[in-house]
């Protein structure tokens, strides 16, 4: 029976690792490729003599540092709100259940099943007309409205915690500001890392929204890589590949960064949203 | 013993005072919070929207904001006149038959996998969830050097049996290319499918073992029905997602220089492209709009269909 079982994790064992390694493949070929000499064909073996210069170039030959400053004010403006002003309308929706609160919970859902190209056109239109396109402020007031997923995750996992927890501290005369920033977002912490999580993977690589509302110059990095075309002053006819594969890893290593320092939480978060809903 | 009653009857008075105050400030506290949710909604979605639906019946074209004719439904018409819009919403359901099935049963066989918890499961549960964490236009430009044509890693794989290299993102094979780019994030509903398989309760797998259920049917007759719910959503999620398939073409078959208004070749153009070209490019926004809200009624009739048939095929607890 020991035996049996052992059998059977090494077959568990080696199928898994064989889907991880071909999972693993465009990540590793786009990593050696980064690194191989710019007037060489494409390699598929770590390269004998490494060119780091490839990512020197990847952020010298483009304004690559302009492009992640405006990255870095997009996704800040996105998740301070998310991770906030999503946390109170995730409480009010669970905790305040008043007249009307029924109401706004069905609009809530209704946005959820709106295409984000029927809203994302007619913004557009919108914002031209507002006088805000070109500016961060388009950030800033989507930000206020909320994300109807991220308000529904927080909702779900609020609803868990018990009740008896609020009425005691609003008895000792504890305002609901003080409620929500002072009890449930300590007690929500894995819940706002999923949150977190979620909102940066989304903004850091959103393309559409900038792509549609800014110009050139307020670009983030993931609409300026891809219309960047790297070329060499004095050598246009070099292979530029290698230098996009360094600057496609530079900029999906935030990305990787926040999945690993969030990833514990990840797994944790859900399976506790989920036990209730 | 008045003295009692009285002190008793105040105590109430005080009681009911405190709930009272208690319902009051919830109610405050409730339109304090959602006054901005509501205000921001008008501005920048109920606004927008209902804007949207009006141009969409308009002919407006980006300038003509002052003298806008009402055409009435007849953008819509178009929509099934056009030469392009229909053979690209057949296009895109021809990329999804493949990519919805082939996904989700990767993703479930994955998870299948990775729901027990054996010795090395946490690296497996990230490498195969990793793929779907990196932002789509880096998986573009990689797969674009995976497929190039001069010793790319999919001609090298090809050489290697003895075949031709070809143009994996010619008119021949680009459609192909984009269904794999599109698996390789197939892994990324796996948090989701564990977190549900965790919470099936253990006595209904204690109760196979002792009738002597073997895994496989443990899996399909327990695991399975159980997660029914956590399939039908994403299956619907995927279907919809599909249909608004817009980006990968773009970004893995469009010239590079050219933005987001760039034009797949035809096997990857797809129908919210065409949106795109027209609404972008022609500027024909009230043609777009048009468009936009057809593929939105396919959706929403879609979903219809699947809230419908939902209780023949997805297991629910009748509580």
């Amino acid at each position: 029976m020991k035996k049996k079982k052992r059998r059977i994790y090494i077959i568990w064992f080696a199928l898994c690792a064989l889907i991880s390694i071909i999972f693993a493949v465009p990540l590793y070929y786009t990593l050696v490729n980064s690194l191989r000499s710019l007037y060489s064909l494409p390699v598929s073996v770590f390269p004998r003599e490494p060119q780091w210069i490839n990512y020197k170039y990847a952020v010298t030959l483009i304004p690559f540092m302009r492009y992640l400053w405006n990255s870095i004010i997009v996704v800040s403006i996105s998740v301070g709100f998310g991770i906030t002003v999503d946390f109170f309308y995730g409480f009010a929706f669970a905790r305040l259940k008043v007249k009307g609160s029924a109401i706004l919970f069905m609009i809530l859902l209704a946005q959820m099943m709106i295409p984000g190209f029927a809203l994302q056109i007619p913004q557009y239109i919108a914002f031209v007309n507002f006088g805000i396109k070109d500016t961060y402020w388009i950030w800033v007031l989507t930000g206020l409205a909320g994300s109807p997923f991220i308000i529904f995750l927080y909702k779900q996992y609020i609803e868990s915690i018990p009740k008896e927890l609020e009425d005691a501290a609003f008895i000792d005369g504890c305002g609901y500001f003080r409620i929500i920033v002072e009890i449930f977002m300590p007690m929500c912490k894995s819940i706002l890392a999923v949150g977190f999580f979620r909102i940066f993977i989304t903004e850091w690589g959103n393309y559409m929204t900038p792509y549609m509302f800014l110009t050139q110059k307020k670009y983030p990095l993931a609409i300026a890589l891809f219309n960047a075309s790297y070329t060499f002053p004095g050598d246009p006819s070099a292979n530029m590949e290698p230098i996009k594969c360094a600057a496609a890893l530079l900029f999906a290593i935030p990305s990787i960064i926040v999945f690993f320092l969030c990833q514990k939480q990840l797994v944790s978060g859900i399976t506790a949203g989920s036990v209730k809903g | 013993m008045k003295d009692l009653e009285i002190a008793n009857q105040k105590s109430k008075i005080k009681k009911v005072k405190i709930k009272n105050s208690f319902e009051r400030s919830k109610v405050r506290a409730f339109y304090a919070i959602m006054t901005p949710f509501i205000i921001f909604l008008l501005l920048t979605k109920a606004y927008p929207l209902v804007w949207g639906i009006y141009i969409s019946m308009t002919n407006y074209t980006g300038f003509n904001l002052d003298n806008l004719t009402f055409v009435g439904l007849s953008n819509y018409k178009r929509v099934f006149i056009d030469s392009e819009a229909i053979p690209s919403i057949i296009r895109v359901i021809g990329i999804g038959v493949i990519t919805v099935p082939a996904k989700l049963i990767l993703c479930l066989f994955f998870s299948l996998m990775l729901a027990n918890v054996l010795r090395g499961v946490g690296i497996f549960r990230t490498l195969f969830y990793l793929p779907s964490v990196i932002p789509p236009v880096a998986i573009a430009l990689m797969w674009k050097v995976i497929y190039s044509f001069n010793g790319g890693l999919f001609n090298r794989i090809r050489e290697m049996f003895g075949l031709e290299p070809v143009n994996w993102l010619g008119y021949d094979y680009v459609k192909t290319a984009l269904i794999i780019m599109m698996l390789w994030t197939a892994g990324g509903g796996v948090l989701n499918n564990i977190a549900a398989i965790k919470c099936i309760p253990d006595d209904l797998y204690e109760a196979a073992d002792i009738e002597g259920a073997g895994a496989l049917a443990k899996t399909f007759k327990i695991t399975l029905p159980m997660i029914s719910n956590m399939i039908y959503m994403e299956l619907l999620t995927a279907v919809i997602y599909t249909l608004q398939l817009f980006a990968q073409p773009v970004l893995l078959a469009g010239a590079s220089g050219e933005g987001l208004t760039a034009v797949p070749i035809r096997p990857v153009y797809t129908y919210l492209v065409h949106v795109y070209q027209q609404i972008f490019v022609n500027m024909r926004f009230g043609y777009g709009m048009a468009m936009v809200w057809v593929v939105f009624l396919i959706i929403m009739l879609i979903t219809f269909i699947f809230e419908k048939t939902k209780k023949y095929w997805v297991y629910t607890e009748v509580n």
